[in-house]
């Protein structure tokens, strides 16, 4: 892997969206409790980082009604397995500047929309099952099965404390390509407010030995998608159309091996930011 | 072995089950999702055995689990909830992973007033034999995930196993035409309380069900006194087949399928009674009694009478004396699909007080138990400890050693003995030791670091035994044959067969040291002699029971 190729892996691990967390004021009991701001990595889960938050703010909160803690931004519930730089992708970049203002809950778990996160290894067992599909559709899932439990739990760790040097070294295997063949199938979700989240198998190459680049995959996800009307996310960032899926996939999937690709509506006066 | 599903073929496979539904009523729907399709079903059930809504409702929002809080409520009635029965509603989905190639079953269970069951709730219906199996995956095995059509919260059986679960049903299929939907569904379905009527399999093969539950008895052999030695078959609808004899319950066959559906035969044993079984000394697969294990210099003192019992182990008595239970001709019979074993021991034979009835109940569940019942009542005060000694290899019990074989037992506890082999009466966790097998443990590769050399053969103290805690679980990597043991018995030997010396078992083997394991559920070695140990005392009034099972399945992945 060539050294430019890694900082690029470094800088992805890196990003941070700031973001604050309020209680909902239908839930303040007596006394209003001060935000908290919080720089979050984009590659993580939300349950992970807010245990913290979520003690404090209980506090506040009437002891009889005090349930599982749940986040809305702006009236949308956030679905937590999706990772925190998917989630402000979709529903954060509207142009209502930063901080991301997130809303915590205590009460009324919307359990028809939102999966029950009672503890840490609920992400774990999410995340794992995330990444062992995504190695079933790139290598048949012979890597992963391949690997020891102390591989799966040094990712895992990796993952939780932030650590790149300990993630990755497992993860470059999840990576690897033999020379004669690529990824069999690209790991990918395209996600869109209010609309099913769309899999589906797409091989990197195509039929005459061409390598695919991002537009094909849209034009096959999305054939009706109009690219003048729609932004297309992925890490927060527009990525040029003719960059091979292959090399995107190796690059600029989250920890769990997907592309998480994000179509949003662009906002007027749109500046191209990246956190 | 993996097998794996086109898209069209799952869906022609979709269709054919829906059709099948609609000739008798069973409800599946067929949906359509832009480009794909599903099925689903709605059923209403009756549960018992679940807390009700409200105890869980108020339970969820204080973050404690039911029981916890019942422990600190008194006012909260555990029996009442646990007997209460509730009308739950089921959602199932059946869809294709294109990721997998497999079908995938979803589902998602309601309370009667619309409120999701949890991950926990849900656990708690799911049939015993599976939580059992699955307890060290639970994370893996069942989750909560996102409906792929839907976006909305159902519970997923993960599809990573599935591939290989088809593999295993294509393979056994007869026929060439056979839906693997349908196969799938049958197996993987009762997990989640969907159970598919064998009306499917019928329709699909015109044929009645080949497999049954079977018992069957023929002659094995004789004693030296001409009375006859039967043998019984029991089979059920895996294949798993147990054969035992009435001469000392001995079990001289256990045929048990790896992961590959092959059967082998696990238990040590000697090819016939005049082979080996008329002088053995090792106790292959019997019934153990009056008292299984020793009783220092065979003396015990009972309401002030002290018993002398025959020394025949070092300066002890060892499982019962000179002729014990494993060298007595039993009574025999067929009852329903069980064998029944008798034995009426007389007063003072082996030096043991009372005259004592007992009576073992062997039965081969279609869940892969093999499942050992004892009874016995007492005309006076006696002391009475019963149990069964088969000798496994996971391997077949010709592998003739246990690599491979890794075993753990949840108990932390054993009881250190002598160089006699008797109870110092203490207990030990054996922390950081090879005797601590909380974890997993390869056993051939511990062996020799367990002191005085001769591998395992410790009483562990079971610390809640009852007929649904796991006394012990020992896998077979190679072959994927796990067995599982629970016992209502207080401690459990575990032996590992070192004094084995069998120059011609089954089929020729040799069986040396260390090659078979046992796993004994029963009262403490020497408890007649230490009053603090769970009592081994019966008294005319009262009656001996014990169950233990021994379960059969196969590792995945």
């Amino acid at each position: 892997m060539m050294g430019d190729d890694r900082a690029i892996l470094r800088e992805i691990w890196e990003g941070r969206i700031p973001v604050c967390f309020t209680l909902s004021k239908d839930e303040v009991e007596t006394e209003k409790p001060e935000p908290v701001f919080i720089m979050v990595a984009r590659q993580t889960y939300f349950p992970l980082v807010t245990e913290r938050v979520s003690k404090y703010l209980a506090g506040y909160v009437d002891k009889e009604k005090c349930g599982e803690m749940w986040l809305d931004y702006d009236g949308q519930p956030l679905k937590w397995h999706y990772p925190v730089g998917v989630l402000y992708d979709l529903y954060g970049n509207m142009g209502t500047g930063l901080p991301w203002k997130l809303t915590v809950h205590f009460q009324n778990f919307p359990e028809d929309e939102l999966l029950r996160c009672t503890n840490r290894d609920v992400v774990e067992s999410h995340f794992m099952s995330v990444v062992k599909e995504a190695d079933w559709l790139k290598h048949r899932g012979n890597v992963i099965n391949g690997m020891q439990k102390r591989d799966h739990k040094n990712m895992w760790m990796g993952l939780v404390n932030d650590k790149f040097d300990q993630f990755w070294p497992i993860n470059k295997k999840l990576m690897e390509t033999s020379e004669e063949e690529g990824f069999k199938h690209i790991p990918f979700r395209i996600y869109q407010v209010d609309l099913p989240v769309i899999q589906k198998l797409f091989r990197p190459v195509a039929e005459d030995g061409q390598q695919h680049c991002l537009e094909d995959l849209l034009k096959f996800a999305l054939p009706d998608l109009d690219n003048d009307k729609w932004k297309v996310l992925l890490q927060g960032m527009e990525v040029p159309l003719s960059t091979p899926v292959h090399w995107l996939s190796e690059h600029l999937s989250y920890p769990d091996n997907f592309l998480h690709i994000c179509v949003v509506v662009p906002n007027s006066g749109d500046v191209s930011v990246r956190w | 072995m993996t097998f794996n599903l086109s898209k069209e073929q799952c869906y022609d496979m979709f269709r054919d089950l829906l059709s099948k539904s609609n000739l008798h009523h069973d409800g599946w729907e067929l949906h359509e999702f832009k480009e794909d399709i599903f099925l689903s079903k709605r059923v209403t059930q009756t549960v018992s055995g679940i807390h009700s809504e409200d105890s869980f409702k108020d339970a969820e929002i204080h973050g404690h689990d039911a029981d916890y809080k019942c422990q600190t409520d008194d006012s909260c009635d555990v029996s009442t909830h646990l007997d209460t029965p509730s009308i739950l509603t089921f959602h199932y989905h059946v869809l294709f992973s294109e990721s997998y190639s497999v079908p995938v079953l979803y589902c998602n269970v309601f309370w009667p007033s619309g409120r999701l069951l949890s991950l926990e709730q849900l656990w708690a219906l799911v049939p015993e034999q599976y939580q059992s199996r699955m307890r060290g995956d639970r994370w893996t095995f069942l989750t909560q995930t996102e409906h792929p059509y839907l976006g909305r919260p159902f519970f997923q059986l993960h599809p990573c196993h599935t591939s290989k679960l088809l593999g295993v049903v294509s393979a056994l299929s007869s026929s060439k035409c056979s839906n693997y939907v349908i196969s799938w569904l049958s197996a993987v379905g009762p997990v989640v309380r969907l159970n598919l009527s064998f009306q499917y399999g019928r329709l699909n093969t015109n044929q009645e069900v080949s497999n049954m539950s079977t018992i069957t008895k023929v002659k094995y052999g004789s004693m030296e006194d001409g009375r006859d030695i039967y043998q019984y078959t029991l089979k059920n609808r895996q294949n798993l087949e147990a054969r035992i004899i009435d001469y000392g319950g001995r079990i001289t066959h256990l045929f048990v399928p790896d992961q590959h559906g092959k059967l082998e035969d696990i238990v040590l044993g000697y090819d016939s009674y005049k082979d080996g079984y008329d002088k053995d000394e090792f106790y292959l697969g019997a019934l153990i009694g009056r008292y299984a294990n020793r009783i220092a210099k065979g003396q015990f003192s009972l309401d002030g009478v002290t018993y002398q019992l025959g020394i025949n182990n070092g300066p002890n008595t060892n499982h019962g004396g000179f002729r014990g239970f494993d060298k007595r001709l039993w009574g025999s019979t067929i009852e329903d699909d069980k064998l029944v074993l008798t034995y009426t021991s007389a007063d003072l034979e082996e030096g043991f007080p009372g005259e004592v009835n007992v009576t073992v109940t062997f039965a081969l569940t279609d869940e892969n138990e093999l499942v050992i019942a004892y009874r016995a009542t007492t005309t006076k005060p006696t002391v009475i400890n019963l149990t069964s000694h088969p000798y496994f290899n996971l391997a077949g019990h010709s592998s003739g050693d246990l690599k491979g074989h890794v075993i753990r037992i949840p108990t932390g506890l054993h009881t250190p003995s002598d160089s006699n082999q008797i109870p110092t009466g203490e207990f030990d966790e054996g922390k950081d030791t090879v005797l601590d097998l909380r974890q997993s443990t390869e056993i051939s590769e511990a062996l020799e670091h367990v002191p005085r050399g001769y591998g395992y053969d410790h009483n562990f103290a079971l610390m809640n035994p009852g007929i649904k805690q796991q006394a012990a679980n020992v896998r077979h990597a190679p072959s994927g044959r796990v067995l599982d043991m629970y016992t209502t018995e207080p401690g459990m030997q575990f032996y590992t067969g070192y004094w084995l010396d069998i120059p011609r078992g089954k089929g020729g083997a040799h069986y040396g040291k260390w090659s078979g394991f046992c796993l004994e559920a029963q009262k403490y070695p020497d408890s007649p002699n230490k009053p603090h140990f769970p009592s081994a005392v019966i008294r005319p009034d009262e009656t001996y029971q014990q169950t233990t099972k021994y379960v059969f399945s196969t590792m995945e992945l």
